[in-house]
């Protein structure tokens, strides 16, 4: 088995983009070290369901619910995505290097999301547990009924940051528009901090000193300690 | 459309005075795909393949809220192959002795809860998904219910039901191209949501009046009056110009003849969870899963025997074939066409 593929989705569809790659992971006993997808055109659905590739790069941009439930592999865009990037992914990674649309890493239950840009509105949301870095602004709704996992964002953030909101933490660098009355700013201590780096490490991003966030976490309903 | 069952009976022919030779298990020990001679066969059209055929207007749903036994899952599997019932389950059989490979006659179909991650290991091998649509919790608007104002309940992550077509071609995306996608509905605003269905290129929609929980007497709930509910549904299909979309449903039938009832009605396929419960043997009813309610989740070391099923499923079987061909006619198909043409 050859250790780079290349795809080109002016050639073949998204289907069977999906299908042949399925197919390469079933029937090698070591999965190809680098894919790569070429042209994607803005289509939507590229790499959805995708598991089980150790790299692949999309050299493009990508539409709609692009690499949606992804699990064990590390993908790269190396372009803008729009709406839903990372829908429902279990684990793995994904590094933007572009802007991202609306809902990005929606219902995520594990893994990474790096948008090296700018995001829409309603990011990280419903989010089960998924790490999610925004290197730039975002819109509203950031963080919405987010259950649990890691919200890190270092520009700006819009209106009704963290309505409904149960669990998880939201690191935010520049101004806040608004934040919802279900969320509550902490004091920075020093594992938030090692948190931060730690995250930035793992996208990518030069790790500076954590100490220009500020943290938001859910108000603590039941009163406890 | 609602035609009574009664007026079909005065029709006759010689089809009623053949032996039952073309039954769905026969052809099968004949070493004949089961749709060549089986006169029972539905197919449902996908959008991107062939179509999803199974081989009677039947279909399962025990294992849509909760994990099933292996032993069951084992016995849906094998029953899935041998009469062709499709049937909706959250996981495989890991046992060996049942293939699961992919096949005309791998029948499983994924349930999606409507906030739940889609997972893409649970679409391995599966030839379907079944989205619901109910229980969101936006969807409960009392200040908007008193009103009677429909609110469609629409998955957690979506702002608008115009997205709701898009996760719907996701889904068929994460099926490999190759399955159908159905919508579950609660019996609320029925002509809503069933219009809402089929605006969102679904393939096939299961309407829900009556519940059972995985074989278990007294597990089983009414939640609507199955006669209203589907009327409104078929309403709703011709008024968007789609009287052929499948239209499952989940009624408190007991016989194969209340089943052909159902499909005279309007209904495509109909669920056999209650039929199969009440033909329960009292023998079974304390078997060792039964347990496992109870004590914690208790597992019982002695597999539960669930050869009873498969035994009920051909009755029923047979008792709606009796009743095709007591009313004269050949095949489903001739049956469904006078009933549309009715």
């Amino acid at each position: 088995m050859d250790s780079e593929l290349h795809f080109d989705l002016n050639e073949i569809t998204v289907t069977a983009l999906a299908q042949q790659l399925a197919n390469v992971v079933r029937q090698s006993l070591n999965p190809p070290e680098n894919v790569t997808v070429a042209h994607p055109n803005g289509l939507d659905y590229v790499g959805a369901g995708l598991r089980g590739i150790n790299k692949l790069t999309i050299q493009g941009t990508v539409g709609d619910y692009a690499l949606s439930a992804l699990c064990d592999c590390e993908c790269t865009v190396n372009g803008s995505v729009r709406d839903y990037v990372g829908h429902s992914i279990a684990s793995g990674a994904i590094i933007i290097n572009g802007h991202a649309g609306n809902h990005v890493g929606a219902l995520g239950v594990g893994g990474l999301i790096a948008v090296y840009g700018n995001a829409g509105d309603h990011i990280a949301y419903a989010n089960h547990g998924t790490e999610i870095l925004i290197r730039g602004s975002v819109g509203s709704h950031a963080a919405a009924n987010m259950q649990s996992g890691t919200l890190l964002i270092g520009g700006t953030v819009g209106p009704n940051l963290g309505c409904g909101m149960r669990g998880g933490v939201i690191y935010v660098r520049g101004d806040v528009d608004q934040v919802s009355d279900d969320i509550e700013e902490h004091r920075l201590r020093e594992p938030d901090k090692l948190k931060i780096g730690l995250l930035l490490i793992k996208a990518g991003i030069k790790a500076t000193a954590g100490k220009d966030f500020r943290v938001y976490k859910p108000v603590d309903i039941s009163g406890g300690s | 459309m609602n035609t009574p069952l009664n007026s079909f009976s005065t029709q006759k022919s010689d089809a009623a005075c053949k032996p039952l030779t073309s039954r769905i298990f026969s052809s099968a020990a004949r070493g004949q795909s089961p749709s060549q001679s089986n006169p029972l066969v539905l197919s449902i059209p996908c959008r991107r393949s062939e179509p999803f055929t199974f081989d009677a207007p039947l279909f399962l749903r025990a294992g849509t809220d909760s994990v099933l036994p292996t032993a069951l899952l084992v016995r849906l599997q094998s029953a899935a192959r041998e009469f062709g019932i499709p049937f909706l389950a959250k996981q495989v059989a890991d046992d060996g002795s049942v293939s699961l490979g992919m096949g005309p006659q791998h029948m499983r179909i994924v349930p999606l809860e409507y906030d739940r991650p889609l997972a893409s290991e649970e679409f391995r091998g599966a030839r379907g998904a079944e989205m619901q649509l109910f229980g969101s919790p936006y969807s409960m608007d009392h200040s908007r219910s008193r009103t009677s104002s429909w609110t469609p309940a629409l998955p957690i992550e979506l702002q608008s039901f115009e997205a709701l077509s898009k996760k719907v071609e996701l889904i068929r995306v994460l099926l490999g191209g190759k399955g159908v996608v159905g919508a579950a509905i609660a019996p609320g605003m029925v002509y809503d949501d069933v219009r809402l269905v089929i605006d969102s290129n679904f393939d096939y929609v299961t309407l829900l009046s009556h519940v059972t929980h995985g074989f278990e007497d007294g597990q089983s709930l009414q939640l609507r009056d199955g006669t209203a509910v589907l009327q409104e549904a078929v309403r709703a299909k011709c008024d968007a110009g789609r009287p052929d979309f499948p239209l499952f449903v989940s009624v408190a039938a007991t016989t194969g003849d209340e089943i052909v009832e159902w499909i005279a009605r309007g209904a495509t396929a109909v669920c056999l969870d209650h039929s199969i419960t009440s033909q329960r043997p009292p023998s079974t009813a304390n078997a060792p899963d039964s347990f496992s309610n109870f004590l914690g989740g208790y597992t019982a070391p002695v597999a539960a025997n669930y050869q009873w099923i498969g035994a009920a499923m051909r009755k029923l079987v047979e008792q709606i074939d009796d009743r095709l061909v007591y009313l004269g006619y050949t095949t489903l198909g001739e049956f469904l066409a006078m009933v549309k043409a009715s």
